[in-house]
C-alpha cells in the first residue's frame, strides 16, 4: 500500500489549506446561524416592519402625526434634509425607504395635490408597500377633514385608525432556515479543500519521475489506479465526516429536529464524491502548481456559482438554471431545499431527491472515467 | 526607454499566470456574477400578485361562487391596480389548493368577517393584509363620520372615493438603488488593485538581486530612472488596459453597468486606481530583500483585504468601517474606487467622486515616490 500510504503522507503537507477553509467556513456557518436566528416564523402573521427614513421638512402638526403613523407600522428614523445622506443610506440598506416630508405639508398635499416625495429602490416590492401606507395616510386625513374634523381631531384620529387590524392567519410551514443556509454553503467547501489539496498531490503522481519509480516498481497499474482511488475515498470520507460535523454542532438542534438528517447527509455524501472525482480530474489534467490553483479556482466558484450554491436557485434565470442542471452543485442545491422546506414528503419530491443523488453519484463516475482515460492517454503519449 | 518597456510589456504579457489571474479571472468571475447576481439586480422588484378571492356565499357547503355583485369588498379589490394584483375567484376548496401549490400568495375571505389567510411572511403578504386593513379602515372611517358628524357623510364619502395616490418615488437619472451594484463595482475596484501584481513583478524585473532580467538591465548602461520610470508606466498601462477590458465586457457585452455619458470620469477613475495600485505593487517589491513569492503573498493579502473591506465578499463591511473607523475608508482603494463608481453611476455626488479621485492620485504618487526612493541608489556589490 506505498502509494496509499504516500498520498496520506502528502495530505499532511497541504493540512493548512484543510484547517484554512475549515476555520472560514465555520465563521461562515455561526454567522449564518445567528442570521437564521431572526427568520424563525412565530407561528401567528404580523406586517413586515421595514427600516425607514423620514426627512421632515415641515415639523408641523401634520408631518409629526405621519411620523407617528408610520412609526406604528414601521421601524422610523428621523433623519437630516440631506438628499446625499438619505440616498447612501438607502444605497447601503441602512435604510429601505426615505420619506420626505415637504413644506406645508397640509395645504401641499392633504388638501392640495402635491405629492410625497419618497427614496427607494425604484420599482421594488417596499415602494409598493409604504407607498401604499402613505397613501393611506393622506387620504384618511382628507376624508376625516372632509368629514367636519378640525385640524387636532383629525389628526387625533388617523393616529386611532391603527387600533383596526385586519384578521390575518399564516397557515405554518416548517421553515428550517438555518440548516438551510448552514449545509448549503457545504459543496464550496468540499470542492475547495479536496481540488485544492487532492489535486496538487494527485499532481504530483503525474510527475514522470515518480512514475518511472512507480513503473520500475512490482506494483501493476491496476493496483496502482485502486491504491490511489481508495486514498482518495479515505481523505474524502474523513473531509465528510469533518465538515458535515462542522455543519451539524453550527445548528445542532435545528439538524436535530429535521426529520431528513439522514438525507441531508446522505446529500452531501454525494456532492462529496463529486468533488472528489473533480480533484481526481484536476490532478490529472493539470502540468503545475499555478494551473492546479486555476482550475480549482475556475471549478469550485463556476460550480457553486451556477449551480444554485451562493445565490439561490429561484433567483437563477432560466437559461442558467438550465445550465446549472449539468452540475452535481445543482442537484444538491434542489434537494437541500427539499429537505428543509418541505413538511411532507410526497412521493413526487422523493423521486426528485432520489434523482439529485443518483446524477450526483453519476457525475463522479463520469469525471473519474475521463481522467483515467486521460491519464492512460497521457501514459502512452509519454512511452 | 521606450524599447524597455516595450519588453517589460512583452514580458508581463506572456507570463501566462499573470495574465490569468489579473484579466482573465475578473473577466470570469464578471461572467459569474452576471448569470448569478445579474438575477438579484431585480430581486426586490415588485412581482404581480395572485390571490384567490373566496365571496361568503363560496365558503359555505354549496361551493357557489356566486358573483361579484353586490358585494362592497369584491368592487374594492377591483378597484385596485390590476397591473400587479391579480384577484381570482374561486371556491374555498380550489383556493386552499391554489394556496398549497403557490399559485396565490393568499386568500381573501369576504363576508361580515372578512379575513385573509396566507402561506408565508413577507413584504408581499403584508401588501395584501394593508390592501384588507384599509378597506376595514375605510369602513370604520365611514362609519364614525355617519354617527359624529351626519351632516358631511357626503363630502367624506366623496373624499374616499376620490381615494389617489399622494407619493413619488425620486429617482436619479434613472439609476437604480440596488445595493447588489456594489458587488459589480467591487470586482472592478479588485482588478484595479490586481494591478499590484504587475506593479510587483515589473519592479523585480528591474533589480539586480531580485531577478536575472534586472541583473541584465543594471549591468547595462540605461540610466537607473529610466529603467525604473519604464517599470512603472508598462505595469500602470497593462493593468489600466486590463481594466478597460473589463469595462467593456460588463458594459457592452453583459450589460451589467451602464456607462453611458459617464465614460470620462470612470476612465479617469480608473486610472488614478490602477496609478495607486501599480505604486503600491513596486513599493512592495522593492521593500525588503524577501523572496518573489512572499512579495506576491504579500500583494494576495493587501489586494484581498482591500477588496473585502470594500464590500467584495459580505455585503456591508464597507458600511460598518465607515461607522467605526472612517479614515480605512480613506486609505482603502477598493473602498475609494467603489465609491466614486457610486458617485457617478448612482448618485451624482460630486464633492464624493473629486475627494475618491484626489485621495487615489494623492496616495498613488506618495507610494510611487516611496518606491523610487527605495530603488534609487541600490548598488550591488554582489548579487
Amino acid at each position: 500500500m506505498k502509494v496509499y500510504k504516500g498520498y496520506l503522507i502528502a495530505l499532511k503537507t497541504n493540512i493548512s489549506t484543510v484547517i484554512l477553509y475549515c476555520s472560514i467556513y465555520l465563521l461562515v456557518a455561526l454567522s449564518m446561524v445567528y442570521l437564521s436566528s431572526g427568520e424563525k416564523s412565530s407561528g401567528s402573521y404580523s406586517q413586515q416592519r421595514l427600516s425607514i427614513g423620514v426627512a421632515d421638512r415641515d415639523n408641523s402638526l401634520w408631518s409629526e402625526t405621519l411620523l407617528e403613523y408610520l412609526k406604528q407600522y414601521h421601524d422610523v428614523t428621523v433623519m437630516e434634509d440631506d438628499m446625499s445622506a438619505l440616498a447612501e443610506a438607502v444605497y447601503s440598506s441602512e435604510i429601505v425607504y426615505a420619506v420626505l416630508i415637504p413644506e406645508d405639508f397640509l395645504n401641499a398635499c392633504i388638501l392640495g395635490e402635491e405629492t410625497v416625495g419618497t427614496l427607494t429602490e425604484s420599482g421594488s416590492q417596499w415602494e409598493y408597500y409604504v407607498n401604499g401606507r402613505i397613501d393611506s395616510f393622506v387620504n384618511t386625513a382628507r376624508v376625516l377633514l372632509a368629514g367636519g374634523y378640525s385640524s387636532e381631531e383629525a389628526a387625533q384620529h388617523v393616529l386611532e385608525t391603527a387600533e383596526v387590524q385586519p384578521q390575518v392567519k399564516l397557515e405554518s410551514t416548517r421553515e428550517d432556515a438555518a440548516v438551510y443556509n448552514v449545509f448549503r454553503f457545504m459543496p464550496y467547501l468540499y470542492f475547495s479543500i479536496l481540488c485544492f489539496t487532492l489535486g496538487l498531490i494527485q499532481k504530483e503522481y503525474q510527475n514522470t519521475d515518480i512514475r518511472k519509480r512507480l513503473l520500475a516498481s512490482s506494483l501493476t497499474l491496476k493496483s496502482q489506479n485502486i491504491q490511489s482511488l481508495l486514498a482518495f475515498f479515505t481523505i474524502g470520507f474523513f473531509s465528510w465526516i469533518l465538515c458535515e460535523g462542522i455543519g451539524m454542532i453550527t445548528c445542532a438542534s435545528e439538524f436535530l429536529d429535521n426529520p431528513y438528517q439522514w438525507l441531508i447527509l446522505l446529500n452531501g455524501f454525494t456532492i462529496m464524491l463529486a468533488a472528489l472525482s473533480a480533484a481526481y480530474f484536476v490532478g490529472s489534467m493539470a502540468k503545475t502548481d499555478a494551473a492546479v490553483n486555476g482550475m480549482a479556482n475556475v471549478l469550485s466558484l463556476g460550480f457553486c456559482f451556477l449551480g444554485g450554491i451562493f445565490v439561490p436557485l429561484e433567483l437563477l434565470t432560466g437559461a442558467i438554471r438550465k445550465i446549472g442542471q449539468f452540475f452535481p452543485t445543482y442537484w444538491y442545491a434542489q434537494n437541500i431545499s427539499i429537505l428543509c422546506f418541505n413538511d411532507e414528503m410526497t412521493a413526487s419530491l422523493k423521486a426528485t431527491v432520489f434523482q439529485g443523488l443518483l446524477i450526483q453519484i453519476l457525475f463522479s463516475l463520469a469525471c473519474t472515467s475521463v481522467a483515467l482515460a486521460i491519464g492512460k492517454a497521457r501514459r502512452q503519449e509519454d512511452s | 526607454m521606450l524599447l524597455i518597456m516595450k519588453r517589460q510589456i512583452l514580458v508581463s504579457i506572456r507570463e501566462v499566470s499573470n495574465i490569468f489571474w489579473t484579466l482573465f479571472f475578473p473577466l470570469l468571475l464578471a461572467t459569474l456574477f452576471h448569470f448569478t447576481l445579474g438575477a438579484m439586480l431585480d430581486q426586490n422588484g415588485m412581482e404581480p400578485l395572485s390571490a384567490a378571492y373566496v365571496p361568503a356565499s363560496a365558503a359555505a357547503s354549496d361551493g357557489n361562487t356566486g358573483g361579484r355583485k353586490n358585494d362592497p369588498f369584491s368592487e374594492y379589490l377591483e378597484t385596485l391596480d390590476q397591473t400587479w394584483l391579480d384577484i381570482r375567484l374561486m371556491t374555498e376548496e380550489e383556493a386552499r389548493d391554489a394556496l398549497k401549490n403557490d399559485e396565490v400568495l393568499g386568500i381573501f375571505y369576504g363576508g361580515d368577517e372578512k379575513s385573509l389567510t396566507v402561506g408565508e411572511n413577507t413584504v408581499y403578504t403584508s401588501i395584501l393584509s394593508q390592501i384588507l386593513e384599509i378597506y376595514e379602515k375605510n369602513e370604520a372611517l365611514i362609519t364614525r363620520i355617519a354617527r359624529e358628524h351626519p351632516e358631511h357623510l357626503s363630502d367624506a364619502v366623496a373624499a374616499l372615493e376620490a381615494y389617489s395616490s399622494s407619493t413619488e418615488t425620486i429617482t436619479f437619472d434613472g439609476s437604480s438603488m440596488n445595493n447588489v451594484q456594489n458587488y459589480f463595482f467591487a470586482l472592478i475596484a479588485m482588478t484595479c488593485l490586481y494591478g499590484s501584481f504587475m506593479g510587483m513583478y515589473n519592479s523585480v524585473g528591474v533589480q539586480a538581486n531580485a531577478s536575472a532580467l534586472g541583473a541584465r538591465l543594471t549591468a547595462g548602461c540605461v540610466k537607473r530612472y529610466k529603467s525604473i520610470a519604464a517599470s512603472l508606466l508598462s505595469s500602470w498601462l497593462i493593468s489600466f488596459l486590463e481594466v478597460l477590458i473589463l469595462l467593456f465586457y460588463m458594459d457592452v457585452v453583459l450589460g451589467d453597468i451602464d456607462l453611458s455619458g459617464r465614460e470620462v470620469r470612470i476612465l479617469v477613475i480608473c486610472a488614478a486606481a490602477t496609478l495607486y495600485a501599480s505604486s503600491l505593487g513596486m513599493l512592495i517589491g522593492t521593500v525588503g530583500s524577501w523572496s518573489e513569492n512572499l512579495k506576491n503573498g504579500i500583494v494576495i493579502s493587501v489586494s484581498m483585504a482591500c477588496s473585502f473591506a470594500a464590500d467584495l465578499m459580505i455585503s456591508g463591511v464597507k458600511g460598518a468601517i465607515e461607522t467605526y473607523a472612517p479614515v480605512i475608508n480613506r486609505i482603502n482603494p477598493g473602498a475609494l474606487t467603489t465609491d466614486a463608481f457610486y458617485s457617478v453611476l448612482v448618485y451624482n455626488d460630486t464633492e464624493k467622486y473629486f475627494r475618491s479621485l484626489i485621495l487615489l492620485t494623492v496616495f498613488g504618487l506618495l507610494l510611487l515616490t516611496a518606491a523610487v526612493l527605495s530603488m534609487r541608489r541600490m548598488r550591488y556589490e554582489s548579487i
